[in-house]
């Protein structure tokens, strides 16, 4: 009986070698070409994350000899429903930790905005896990008896049941308005945020109920180990953050307005915070209707200790700046992105700005101007498109620091005349494309479109680098 | 539809159509081991004396201890006789604790997992009754018990690697 375990167990063993050796391999030749940087990061912290969700399960695969069986049916049902509950759990606890925004968080993804990705994902994932766990632990009895199977199923048949079904009950119903309600921001945020009572409920069900966890010492530290981890992520960022989070204090100080857009100038009233040009903050304004916490790019240099905001009036929030005032107070937490050229070793670049997306290179060039010593390159291309002319509001300024630096070159490019801007444009007026890094910041349509054609042209996909605003 | 948005109606959907679909199962198939004095003792005997079978035997402790191995495991609990040998492989609690109540009063053995304190759920318990044999010290007929033994046995769906362990099983358990 015991023979067939461990002609799996080698097998398995010589597959994890031989993969860990192609995985060190490819690492190793994309290290010589600095591709590491991003993908590599990002499919290392998914990998990294799958492999602690099924540590348990493998742990009982190769320490136990009950715990998973697969050589018939209501064995094989009872151990995917096992697999399913405790990858769920972990998973369910990863994803509050990729919600609280720390530095290292952002790190293991290259970029908040893609680690929010990386909690949709994981988040998503925990909950189809945790889902299948009690259908697949009811199949073990399809073999025998159909009744069994629905009893199994009572949710509230003793307290450990109980409480598992209430979190999967209650992740179900908020996922639902996640996923498909059409409510006002706030009352859509707090809902979500409910999740974390769901976890704390889970995470009793867990305690509670007997089974290879509370029978294992390793396990049950493992398990709750991640159970903290998940409680003090949700505590640090939604329960306590006003005394958790770290944030820096600054006054508005001047308000100009520029057409469309509101461009606001911000002083420290403590420490000032320190970015790089291309960075954006969160940012809660203490004035009625814009308490609410907003993602903003920082526009001004980064050696100036004043920040300014540069903000299009889109929707309700932004509505109310017409009431902005000098001498509110700010609460401003960060910096986050990884969307500055001072995160790439290449000495061209190709910036390509769609509207309002002409924030982050504001910072970069202004940061230039203030002191081009500070930044080695040797070329650097601005596109700034817009529909009209009249909508340039920055091509004064960003003309003049391309006048006194001759490395920078700044094109504008008017849409209504010539349609929608092209990676042919782009292309013909660069001759070195392929050297250079592209960074591209406006709508998600026209950042989506150019990308694919100069990729179809031929720009390696990793130099082509994407803003993206949408956080949600 | 976003990915993630799409992936949760399906697995929302799937989880769904399972409940309903057992649901309704269980109320539509009538419980074919439902158990019960009648099904095999009294009817059994009529009909096998109709028959011609007179054959008869009683569920004594005895004749409960002739099947005291995991490859013929009957067991009594609570003054009722069940055949339990085609759960075996699949007891959540392991082999191990299985054989332990073959071919004896297992009542207290199953009441309490073998003294950890603890009792079968209601699940386990509704499970049991599919394996019901008949009362303790009934006379049942014997083709009528031949009958049920060979219809738990068919009742699993068979073991995936039907090669493999079992044929391991027995030589382990001697």
């Amino acid at each position: 009986m015991k023979t067939s375990p461990i002609k799996k167990k080698k097998l398995f063993s010589e597959m994890r070698d031989t993969l860990k050796n192609i995985l060190r391999r490819s690492i190793f030749l994309n290290y010589k070409t600095e591709i590491i940087n991003h993908m590599q990061k990002k499919i290392i912290s998914y990998a990294v994350i799958f492999a602690l969700a099924f540590l348990p399960s493998i742990y009982l695969l190769m320490f136990s000899e009950n715990a998973l069986v697969f050589y018939n049916f209501s064995g094989a049902m009872r151990s995917i429903g096992k697999i399913f509950g405790l990858a769920g759990i972990v998973l369910f606890s990863i994803t509050f930790l990729l919600n609280t925004r720390i530095k290292l968080v952002e790190e293991m993804f290259f970029g908040l905005d893609k680690t929010l990705n990386a909690h949709h994902i994981f988040g998503t994932t925990a909950f189809v896990f945790l889902l299948f766990h009690p259908l697949f632990l009811s199949a073990q009895f399809l073999a025998f008896s159909i009744k069994s199977t629905l009893i199994f199923l009572i949710p509230f048949s003793n307290p450990a049941v109980t409480f598992g079904s209430l979190a999967l009950l209650s992740m179900t119903i908020i996922l639902i308005i996640t996923f498909f309600a059409k409510w006002k921001y706030q009352n859509w945020k707090f809902s979500h945020q409910l999740l974390g009572v769901s976890f704390i409920l889970a995470s009793i069900h867990v305690l509670l109920i007997p089974s290879d966890v509370s029978n294992d010492l390793f396990l049950k530290i493992y398990i709750i180990l991640f159970l903290a981890i998940g409680l003090i992520s949700y505590s640090y960022r939604t329960l306590f953050w006003r005394a958790f989070v770290k944030r820096h204090d600054y006054l508005v100080k001047k308000i100009r307005r520029l057409g469309e857009i509101t461009e606001i100038t911000l002083e420290p009233s403590g420490k000032p915070l320190s970015f790089k040009p291309g960075q954006f903050v969160f940012v809660s304004f203490n004035k009625r209707k814009m308490k609410e916490t907003h993602p903003f790019t920082i526009s001004s240099s980064s050696s100036d200790k004043t920040l300014i905001l540069s903000i299009k009036n889109l929707g309700d929030y932004t509505y109310e700046l017409k009431n902005m005032r000098e001498g509110i107070k700010v609460k401003i937490e960060g910096p986050y992105g990884k969307f500055s050229f001072m995160n790439s070793s290449s000495k061209r670049y190709i910036f390509i700005a769609g509207g309002i997306g002409i924030t982050p290179f504001l910072s970069m060039l202004r940061s230039i101007g203030d002191s081009p010593e500070s930044f080695d390159f040797e070329e650097i291309a601005l596109f700034y498109s817009v529909k009209k002319k009249e909508e340039a509001v920055f091509l004064d300024e960003l003309n003049k620091i391309s006048q006194k630096n001759k490395k920078i070159k700044v094109f504008l490019y008017e849409s209504a005349k010539k349609g929608h801007l092209n990676s042919e444009y782009i292309l013909e007026n660069n001759k070195d494309f392929k050297k250079a890094e592209i960074f591209i910041c406006g709508p998600a349509s026209m950042m989506n479109s150019l990308k694919e054609q100069l990729i179809n042209d031929g720009v390696n996909k990793h130099k082509i680098n994407l803003e993206e605003f949408s956080l949600l | 539809m976003k990915k993630t948005k799409l992936i949760f109606l399906v697995a929302v959907i799937i989880a769904l159509v399972f409940i309903i679909e057992i649901f309704f199962l269980t109320i539509l198939i009538p419980e074919k081991n439902a158990g019960g004095a009648n099904s095999l003792s009294s009817s059994g005997i009529t009909d096998n004396l109709a028959s011609g079978n007179y054959a008869s035997l009683t569920l004594t402790l005895v004749e409960v201890a002739k099947h005291n191995s995991l490859t013929d495991c009957w067991m009594i609990i609570e003054g009722k006789v069940y055949d339990v040998t085609s759960f075996a492989g699949s007891h959540p609690g392991g082999n191990n604790e299985l054989v332990k109540g073959c071919g004896k009063d297992a009542t207290s053995i199953f009441n309490t997992m073998d003294g950890k304190g603890k009792s079968h759920s209601s699940t386990a318990n509704s499970l049991l009754s599919s394996f019901y044999l008949g009362d303790l010290n009934q006379e049942v007929s014997v083709s009528a018990i031949e009958n049920k033994t060979a219809e738990l046995k068919n009742s699993t769906i068979p073991n995936l690697d039907d090669d493999n362990d079992d044929d391991d099983d027995d030589e382990d358990d001697d």
